[in-house]
């Protein structure tokens, strides 16, 4: 096998023992209890921030293990269920060369009966590339959409389609421009709508770039996650939702929901609740089936992150899936879970400030010894950290889990957004995810993260003027060194390529001096 | 296959690992004082095979390096140089043996990187001059580990993946491999208790992942636990049921949060002063910043080797915290000293997933920390395993006097302090012990203490010296007793755990002296009267002690014409010459 093939597989190789996750939640409860009601209570307020954060963290172990408790499920499938497919290919700027190899590809789907169509939003995008999008799509003779009225953002092109395309099929097929297909792409997943209550089919978004560089390859791992245990997860509890890209929907499960939802930029998200509050069922195929692209640079990873995060915390405080009547309440945990990862931010945050805190004022949350905090921490976030490396089969990385912290303050942007928006009542704008790196300085990206470490600094020296090199504070200063860990290749990433060779010249030539 | 020049340079690195540890271990830590537990193995071993047998069997120990030196003192003498010396040629053996495993396991670099660490351990190197079992019982943990992982391979079912040099290995010589095994558990299981540990983990190890192997395995496996059962079992009834060796292993303890990380710290920064210790321990998160990149930074799953070390690692430390929690205490840094093995070999395997710069860099900053640490640990005063009853000894020889007397406590160190004190003070215990049996040791109670006191008392000793060490929870309670009722004329600490107090008992001490001398044609004879003359029951229900004393036990039983010398504290020189004149003996 080689390395591209195993890293197909591997996400979705899973075995995960329900003895360890039993052992997960029970230590995640037991940490909490000791934190919350055990330990002897230092400042209140500080207290009070670290608790916020223990109860995301017990919501996130306990919301994890449930989903991935039983990863069995597999839904009534017939490959001999062939019916019509409409293929929409959603365009709206990206690359020529991109377009074209997603097209031929779905030409080359091994299946009967299907149509396909590129939904081309370069117009009402303004984007340059909007008449050779038409003219691809004559040359590789598919059909092709193209939008005069904006309106939307993907969602509405889709509905656009969905409308305006003659002779509608029951069932469509939705790649991202830069999606390409497997040959039986078709043929793994349309046979699952044998059952008539089977509203959508959602596979795997694999990124075939993922070796190309830190953030195509993080950004990978955290999809692995997802995409391997979690969705595995979801199936049991038909609460798999749509992913915006390599799925396939029933027609008439989309329309009774009045089509994929154009007000929120999360609208695959959206629409899934919307499907499942209708009775609607809903599954996924464990097997990569078709290949995108993600990020290549870090700018384009932030705008992708944030929209996620605004998207997914939306739903929560805008819909809230509690008050959804249709829902089991299997469904409302996971769509409430899921989402609410996005609050993490602010959690990272808070807990990267307790340490700046202790050293600045000498205020700490428990009045106990380094060494009790550490022998009742040290054993939950190692089995909850083995918890995530064994259940993503080991392919969730140190700088998958380094870009999550690090993107706090995309997070906390998406809420404060939020926020905003429910008072204001405005819509946030989609904006495509660039298939192209995209050059230029992002070290203002890691500006949060140069601040901690200044404040660390800062907060080192008053320390050790104020109480003197106790273990508290050489503890604390190292909590402050492990959050720097956490953010260093992030700001490795934000750093200019030119600058650090820069950096690695200099060290030559020293070198070569001495 | 590694080429001659390769082998050469192993060879080489080894050696100069060897000499190294040799040198630090003979020029830095043989001089220290005996300490208790090392002065309890030289009381054993002193004795006839059979009665060391016994001995051990009572002592909650098992026989094994109890019988080695003994054969090896009866070649090389009972000094403790010689004694620690075979300590020494155990951990030296342990180098190579180290190499090997951790080439097995992670390939040759990291068998030379765990070697070294291993070598620099100031733990390891600690136990190395120290004349007991644990420098035994880490070479043959080691071994053990080593015949344990190949036989494994050798009944490997499935295509797990591997490091080292796994392949050349598989279906050569199984039915060998699995007798060393054997070998070396039975070695094991005679060394020390403990080592059971090991064996049952390995067991867990198999029967957990009985999946990936042949049956052969399991076979090889479960003879191997019924020979063991079947070689133990006579022991086991000598030791528990005929000897009734239920008690506590000596210096074990609770595990507290404290402890467990002391423990693992230890490992790799050795015994520290409690300043250094509270540094090191304190920088936790950063040494879980370090775990958590090592386990999110590869994309590969964890092998069969490095799973049965985490195993190695955490089944024993979990039994021990368990069992000492809801039984009996067994806690203790020394028994764990067994999984430090693993603890090196998972740091190589932690640095071999690191990227290359970083893993140099790190590789080269442990090997420096260690190697100061193990230093550090050896010259400085504050560390708290050195037991410097050497230079206690020294101390009460030369200011002790007769009229004093010397109380030790625990009782158990009578042992290290008998070793090198040959002063004229009465040595005695609190709680009262008879130096034999410690069974016989007196239970510590205020009312116990308080007669204790009063016979001290009643005796007519001038001041107590009281040499306290290794605290059996009563200590603090003893020396508050003395602090309230008497003159603290002397303080100081030895070591960590070695104090020394004096306090004086009476007021009315003597000025003077009165001489006798005894005219012995042996010296024994002579040390007798005077041994007597330092006054016990006989004085203390008197109201004239020294006459009396002499009345009841010179003149009375001892022919005067034989008297020249007898050291006797008096109360009065009038009276002294009183009892002069009164037995016609010349001053």
């Amino acid at each position: 096998m080689t390395e591209t093939e195993g890293a197909k597989f591997n996400f979705l190789d899973i075995h995960v023992s329900k003895l360890l996750l039993a052992a997960n939640v029970i230590a995640a409860i037991a940490y909490f209890i000791l934190m919350a009601f055990i330990f002897p209570r230092g400042n209140p307020y500080i207290f009070g921030l670290l608790m916020i954060g223990s109860v995301f963290h017990l919501w996130q172990t306990i919301t994890y293990c449930h989903t991935i408790w039983s990863i069995k499920y597999e839904s009534r499938f017939d490959e001999r269920f062939q019916p019509r497919v409409d293929v929409f290919i959603t365009v709206a700027g990206e690359p020529l060369d991109i377009v074209r190899a997603t097209v031929e590809a779905a030409k080359n789907m091994h299946y009967p009966n299907f149509r396909i169509f590129i939904l081309n939003d370069g117009f009402v995008t303004k984007k340059d590339n909007w008449r050779d999008i038409e003219d691809l799509a004559k040359e590789l003779e598919v059909g092709c959409i193209t939008r005069t009225i904006p309106g939307g953002a993907k969602a509405g092109n889709i509905n656009n389609a969905l409308v305006n395309v003659a002779k509608p099929s029951p069932f469509v097929t939705i790649f991202d421009a830069d999606h390409i297909p497997h040959r039986d792409f078709l043929q793994k997943t349309v046979g699952y709508f044998i059952d008539p209550d089977m509203a959508f089919v959602q596979s795997p978004q694999f990124y075939r770039n993922y070796r190309e560089n830190r953030v195509t390859g993080t950004s990978w791992e955290q999809q692995g996650l997802f995409f391997g245990v979690i969705c595995k997860g979801k199936n049991r509890t038909n609460s798999v939702f749509m992913c915006g890209t390599n799925m396939v929907l029933r027609r008439k499960a989309l329309m009774q929901v009045g089509g994929l939802n154009e007000e929120n930029i999360t609208e695959d998200i959206l629409t899934s609740l919307f499907i499942h509050e209708k009775g609607w069922k809903s599954t996924y195929v464990p097997e990569v089936l078709a290949e995108g692209l993600a990020p290549e640079d870090l700018l384009s990873y932030c705008k992708q992150q944030h929209r996620w995060a605004r998207g997914g915390l939306e739903l929560l405080f805008k819909y809230n899936p509690l008050t959804k009547k249709g829902l089991s309440w299997d469904q409302k945990m996971q769509y409430i879970s899921s989402p609410s990862y996005f609050l993490f931010g602010i959690i990272v945050f808070l807990n990267a400030s307790l340490p700046i805190i202790f050293l600045f004022t000498g205020e700490a949350p428990f009045e106990i010894t380094t060494m009790q905090m550490g022998a009742v921490f040290i054993p939950y976030i190692f089995l909850t950290a083995y918890v995530l490396i064994i259940s993503s089969n080991f392919t969730f990385t140190y700088r998958a889990a380094a870009f999550s912290l690090s993107s706090f303050m995309i997070y906390i942007k998406a809420l404060f957004s939020v926020l905003l928006s429910l008072i204001t009542n405005k819509k946030a704008t989609f904006e495509v995810t660039s298939k192209k790196k995209v050059s230029g300085n992002f070290t203002t990206l890691a500006l949060p993260h140069f601040l901690y470490i200044v404040l660390a600094i800062c907060g080192f020296w008053v320390a050790i003027l104020r109480d003197g090199l106790t273990p508290g504070v050489v503890t604390n200063v190292s909590w402050t060194l492990f959050n720097i860990g956490m953010f260093i290749p992030f700001i490795a990433t934000a750093i200019p390529e030119n600058a650090i060779e820069f950096l690695k010249l200099k060290l030559l030539r020293l070198k070569t001096k001495q | 296959m590694d080429k001659p020049t390769t082998k050469l340079k192993v060879f080489l690195v080894l050696l100069t690992l060897i000499v190294l540890a040799g040198s630090f271990s003979i020029l830095m830590l043989f001089d220290q004082s005996l300490r208790l537990d090392e002065s309890l193995s030289l009381y054993q071993v002193s004795r006839s095979p059979e009665s060391i047998l016994a001995t051990v069997a009572g002592d909650m120990n098992v026989p094994l390096y109890h019988l080695i030196l003994h054969y090896w003192q009866n070649i090389w003498g009972n000094g403790i140089f010689a004694s620690r010396l075979l300590s020494l040629l155990f951990f030296l053996s342990s180098i190579p043996a180290m190499y090997v495993l951790g080439k097995l396991i992670h390939g040759r670099k990291a068998g030379l990187y765990a070697a070294t660490i291993f070598t620099v351990s100031p733990a390891i190197l600690w136990y190395s001059s120290e004349i007991k079992m644990y420098s035994l019982m880490v070479l043959i943990t080691i071994l053990n580990q080593y015949f344990f992982i190949r036989l494994y391979r050798s009944h490997l079912n499935k295509n797990i993946p591997t490091t080292g040099n796994y392949k050349t290995q598989k279906n050569k010589n199984i039915f060998s491999v699995w007798l060393f095994y054997l070998i070396t558990a039975l070695l094991g299981i005679f060394t020390h208790y403990f080592f059971v540990l090991i064996v049952l983990t390995q067991w867990l190890f198999a029967l957990i992942k009985r999946k990936t192997f042949n049956p052969g395995f399991m076979y090889s496996i479960a003879s191997t636990g019924l020979l063991l059962v079947v070689a133990y079992s006579p022991w086991m009834y000598t030791s528990f049921v005929k000897e009734g060796a239920y008690g506590a292993f000596f210096g074990t303890q609770n595990p507290t949060s404290e402890t467990i990380f002391r423990t693992l710290t230890n490992f790799v920064f050795g015994f520290q002063s409690e300043n250094i210790s509270a540094f090191v321990i304190a920088l936790w998160p950063l040494a879980a910043l370090f775990i958590f990149v090592l386990l999110l930074n590869k994309n590969s799953n964890i092998t069969h080797d490095t799973a049965l070390l985490l195993y190695l690692l955490i089944v024993p430390l979990t039994i021990m915290i368990v069992v000492s929690i809801l039984w009996i205490p067994l806690y203790a840094d020394k028994y764990l000293i067994l999984i430090a093995p693993s603890v090196y070999l998972l740091i190589t395997w932690m640095f071999s997933v690191y990227p290359g710069f970083f893993a140099k860099l790190t590789q080269v900053l442990l090997i420096v920390a260690m190697g100061v640490a193990s230093t550090n640990q050896a010259i400085s005063s504050e560390t708290p395993v050195k037991e410097n009853y050497r230079e206690a000894s020294i101390h009460l020889e030369e200011y002790a006097k007769p009229q004093d007397i010397i109380a030790i406590s625990s009782p158990i160190t009578l042992y290290p302090v008998e070793y090198y004190y040959s002063g004229s003070a009465k040595l005695d215990t609190i709680p009262s012990w008879d130096g034999l049996d410690f069974e016989d040791i007196e239970e510590f109670s205020q009312d116990s203490l308080e007669q204790k006191v009063q016979d001290i008392e009643s005796a007519g000793y001038s001041n107590i010296w009281i040499l306290t060490s290794h605290n059996q929870e009563y200590e603090e309670e003893l020396l508050a007793y003395f602090n309230n009722n008497y003159e603290k004329t002397y303080e100081h600490e030895f070591s960590p755990v070695v104090s020394l107090q004096k306090y004086r008992l009476r007021y009315d001490e003597p000025d003077h002296i009165a001489l006798i001398e005894y005219l012995s044609s042996t010296d024994s004879e002579e040390l007798t009267i005077k041994t007597e003359s330092s006054g016990e029951n006989t004085r203390a229900h008197t109201e004239n002690p020294v006459k009396d004393f002499l009345n009841e036990n010179v003149m009375n039983k001892i022919d005067l014409t034989n008297i020249r010398l007898i050291i006797v504290p008096t109360v009065n020189i009038e009276v002294a010459r009183e009892i002069l004149q009164d037995s016609h003996l010349s001053k």
